[in-house]
């Protein structure tokens, strides 16, 4: 049976209000997109099947995508006509993107025009909008979960081929709660500041299209010159960022340049430093910004948890409560239920938008609900006399680089196909790499960096006698972590 | 030390160059240490090494190599 869940079955409603918009002039308007939905059913039917009369078979679409109007109407026309897609950031590599393919078998493969990528074995099956249409010459349906909507990779960066599955329960019920808990109008117009194929920057397109706002696609960085024209040229009213994005617009001095049009900011992807949240805090409270904390992670579609603004000054650092009709709960080492305020225990996430599981191959698409709306999130915390969270470390070996995270493991897994065998450490934007190996050159690092796109600066690298082990042989981190 | 080696010298410790030789054709995300945050470490290293503080409008300019000497002229600095 076909999900009784649409996120974008309203695109009518909002009629002829302009929906995207980019920098050179384009416009497309909420018809256009309902439209454009049914233009690509009919192309793609065309090409091959799209699902068989058996609904449980339904061809995969890889979308490749940037911040731009074709990427985004083409997500959106695909959630709506119910076909599952996979979203990769354009800037993924030919032998990644052709992985990928191999171990998916996707019936239709959408690239950027920009990017040129020409993944093996597939034939060009013309254009829809600025993407190029590609396919499998052997492509068939396979077996798909009736509620998989879309598939998001959990760590683009180390090449990992895991993505989580989300529903389109998952994206509906997250849209509705983000939209409530922030107050997303019909009249509000927002920036992309991150990639779509990540869940933060998604969720914001999300909501506003589901809301009927207005969205620019723009690639803009937020040290250009064109940024900061966009939101006084196109009025913006809000954008997300995570720390790193605030911490440099501080830097930037960036409150002078802020339109008056801007209503409220938000900000997730990890936590901001104390001095940044306050200064945050302090000259929103001056403008009549609205500026919210926020806490969450792709397995949970997006958003877990929301800092009211009204008590961002008052509950500092805490990740607020958690949205809709989600709820946390901290289980101790026991794993028995934590229901005492200032007590540590690991944090979990219950609500109708946890993921439904992972996936690592096509089979994978096929599985049912792992989760049943529980999630660990990986994150040790607690909460106040009031029911406020807050988190104050990590079980799962994982740190955030610019919001976006990276496993430790993984990390590691990488180097040692590139010849060098390490343990890995690290903070937020802080990836420590502990070597035996006198031999370990900065070159090496290079390369991690050029394979990983992370920046080298946030790499170091440790030169050790030996690597501390466990009588298991496996790795003893916590002795490595207390090296100076 | 000259201006001229001053100026190369931001490049090289803000991107970690290997050779001074590649700053000079450097543009904005021309290489993945010159994204945003790397941006930023420039403008501090340019800020510290010339005793300046650059307006936002010069900072947000500040697309290339040879974007970057125009914008320090304003600041009475010649590269």
């Amino acid at each position: 049976m076909k999900s009784e869940y649409s996120l974008f079955q309203g695109l009518s409603n909002y009629s002829d209000k302009i929906a995207l918009r980019d920098l050179d002039g384009n416009a497309v308007s909420y018809l256009d997109l309902a439209n454009f939905a049914d233009k690509l059913k009919t192309q793609f039917a065309e090409i091959a099947p799209l699902e068989d009369s058996n609904v449980n078979k339904r061809a995969l679409t890889i979308l490749v995508c940037r911040n731009d109007i074709s990427s985004i109407s083409l997500y959106i026309a695909l959630i709506r006509n119910h076909l599952p897609v996979m979203l990769l950031h354009e800037s993924i590599s030919d032998d990644f993107l052709s992985s990928i393919i191999h171990r998916f078998k996707p019936g239709y493969v959408l690239t950027t025009k920009e990017s040129q990528h020409k993944p093996n074995n597939l034939r060009d099956q013309g254009e829809i909008y600025n993407h190029r249409i590609l396919a499998p010459k052997d492509q068939t349906v396979t077996d798909i979960h009736p509620e998989l909507a879309l598939l998001l990779t959990t760590s683009g960066s180390t090449g990992s081929t895991k993505f989580v599955r989300l529903s389109y329960k998952n994206l509906h019920t997250n849209t509705v709660d983000i939209s409530t808990g922030l107050g997303v109008e019909n009249e509000h117009n927002t920036i992309t500041t991150m990639p779509m194929s990540y869940t933060y920057g998604l969720s914001i397109i999300n909501t506003h299209v589901f809301n009927g706002g207005t969205i620019l696609a723009s690639d803009a960085s937020i040290v250009s010159k064109e940024f900061f024209n966009a939101l006084e040229d196109f009025k913006i009213s809000s954008f997300g960022g995570v720390p790193f994005t605030y911490e440099t617009l501080i830097k930037l001095k960036f409150w002078k340049k802020l339109p008056e049009s801007v209503e409220y900011l938000t900000q997730a992807g990890g936590k901001l430093k104390e001095k940044a949240f306050k200064s945050i805090v302090e000259q929103c409270g001056e403008r009549d910004i609205r500026f919210f904390s926020m806490y969450g992670q792709t397995e949970a579609t997006a958003r877990m948890s929301i800092l009211d603004h009204a008590l961002s000054e008052e509950k500092s650092g805490s990740i607020g409560k958690p949205i809709g009709s989600g709820r946390f709960l901290l289980l101790n080492e026991q794993e028995e239920a934590i229901y005492a305020a200032n007590q540590k225990g690991t944090l979990y996430y219950i609500g109708d938008n946890a993921c439904l599981g992972y996936a690592e191959n096509h089979q994978d698409l096929a599985k049912p609900d792992a989760n049943q709306g529980c999630l660990n999130t990986g994150d040790i915390a607690y909460y106040d006399e009031d029911g406020f969270y807050y988190i104050v470390g990590r079980e799962k070996r994982f740190v955030k680089v610019n919001g976006h995270r990276v496993s430790l493991d993984e990390i590691e897994t990488l180097l040692s196909s590139m010849g060098l065998e390490s343990a890995v450490l690290g903070e937020d934007d802080n990836i420590k790499i502990f070597v035996a190996d006198e031999n370990a050159q900065q070159a090496q690092l290079k390369e991690l960096s050029q394979a990983t796109k992370i920046p080298s600066r946030v790499f170091s690298l440790k030169t050790q006698d030996h690597i501390p082990r466990l009588k298991s042989g496996k790795v003893d981190y916590k002795a490595l972590a207390s090296v100076p | 030390m000259s201006t001229s080696d001053k100026y190369i010298d931001a490049f090289v410790e803000a991107f970690e160059l290997e050779d001074r030789k590649e700053a000079e054709v450097l543009e904005y995300q021309s290489i993945e240490n010159w994204d945003s945050v790397g941006h930023m470490t420039l403008i501090s290293e340019l800020e510290d090494a010339f005793d300046i503080s650059m307006e936002t409008d010069d900072i947000v300019e500040f697309s290339s190599f040879l974007v970057g000497k125009e914008i320090l002229k304003k600041y009475d600095i010649a590269v």
